[in-house]
């Protein structure tokens, strides 16, 4: 599998132990990113059909909730692959973060 | 009205993957264009309709280039060794058709020059019909119909056949490989020039045959030309036909 891109990582975060749909994947990546990654319909779904492609998400049926759900959307949910490839991921990037910590935040200061 | 424009965009994406997501995709654009709306931020629609745009651009453009790397990989890398041999004999079969136009062929090897353009015929329809990017009856039926007849041809040409069973062959061979050549026309992954030079020359070269009276051996007229520039046709047919099954990849679409 090839590395996983900055984008593909934050539909994965967005979409995280829930089921979302397009809409609300385009919503929560914005918002864990600070809106600094605004993701269009083209973004959305180039994305999740990578993502279907390599196994790390799946489709779902379930429906979280029942009073908010529109039936023509689609719902998305991470894999048992797609859990482990984000744990790897934050693992590395948490190694990064540390490893800069101890100057990094002495220069910010 | 937007709607309906961003459907129209959507054309911009490759079929399978339009199939797949199109509908969500929209959905998603008029939940984006409502939001923008709904904020009142001055130029809300115009930016979202800007950034829309833009992405649009990117990903149709990665889509169509992920799925162009798709069907490279789908290829084998080079035909078949069959679809060689088999080429190969197309090739010899419109060479040794050509050479009666360049050498005089002695009598004696006349009914073997034919069996040979025969066999080179038949040899390029049974590439044809191995190759997956042939699919469907009608590319069956033509090149079944043709096998068939080239073989009846080289049979009475190694048997030294003649009279109105010669006469209905040769209208035979002749008919069989235009209607062959026309239906390779429209069929994808070869060359259209060696069905074009099939099809054109044999509608000729049909008109050489003696009994139809078009012909004279005494007074030429024009369809003495016509039908011995059909038949250059058709030997260059065959070899254009030959070099490609021999030579170009099958275009297989992948699974989506």
């Amino acid at each position: 599998m090839e590395a996983i891109s900055q984008t593909a990582f934050h539909v994965l975060v967005a979409i995280g132990p829930e089921e979302r749909h397009g809409y609300g994947i385009m919503q929560e990546v914005a918002r864990i990113t600070n809106g600094a990654t605004r993701l269009g319909p083209g973004g959305v779904y180039t994305t999740i059909r990578r993502l279907l492609d390599d196994g790390l998400i799946e489709e779902s049926d379930e429906r979280p909730d029942r009073d908010l759900d529109d039936q023509r959307r689609r719902y998305y949910r991470l894999t048992g692959v797609g859990r482990t490839v984000v744990a790897k991921e934050v693992a590395r990037l948490d190694s990064l973060v540390e490893s800069a910590r101890p100057w990094a935040m002495e220069s910010a200061e | 009205m937007s709607e309906r424009i961003y459907r129209a965009l959507l054309r911009l994406y490759p079929a399978d993957f339009r199939h797949r997501f199109g509908e969500d995709m929209v959905q998603l654009f008029s939940d984006k264009l409502r939001d923008a709306r709904a904020s009142r931020a001055p130029w809300g629609t115009a930016a979202a309709w800007l950034a829309m745009l833009g992405d649009v651009a990117t990903t149709a453009a990665s889509e169509r280039l992920r799925r162009n790397r798709h069907v490279a990989h789908s290829m084998p890398t080079t035909p078949p060794i069959e679809a060689r041999v088999l080429g190969l004999a197309g090739v010899v079969g419109g060479a040794v058709l050509l050479t009666a136009f360049v050498i005089d062929v002695p009598s004696g090897l006349n009914a073997l020059r034919i069996a040979l353009f025969n066999f080179g015929a038949i040899a390029v329809a049974i590439a044809l019909l191995r190759r997956r990017d042939q699919p469907g009856l009608i590319p069956l039926i033509a090149g079944a119909l043709l096998i068939g007849v080239s073989a009846w041809h080289a049979v009475m040409a190694l048997a030294n056949i003649h009279g109105d069973v010669l006469f209905a062959t040769d209208v035979a061979l002749w008919l069989a490989t235009a209607g062959f050549g026309v239906i390779q026309l429209v069929q994808p992954g070869l060359s259209r020039w060696g069905a074009l030079a099939l099809s054109v020359g044999s509608a000729l070269a049909v008109t050489g045959i003696d009994r139809l009276g078009l012909v004279s051996a005494t007074s030429p007229t024009i369809f003495n030309s016509l039908s011995q520039a059909g038949i250059v046709m058709v030997g260059i047919g065959w070899v254009v036909m030959g070099i490609d099954v021999a030579t170009r990849r099958e275009v297989v679409q992948p699974v989506a």
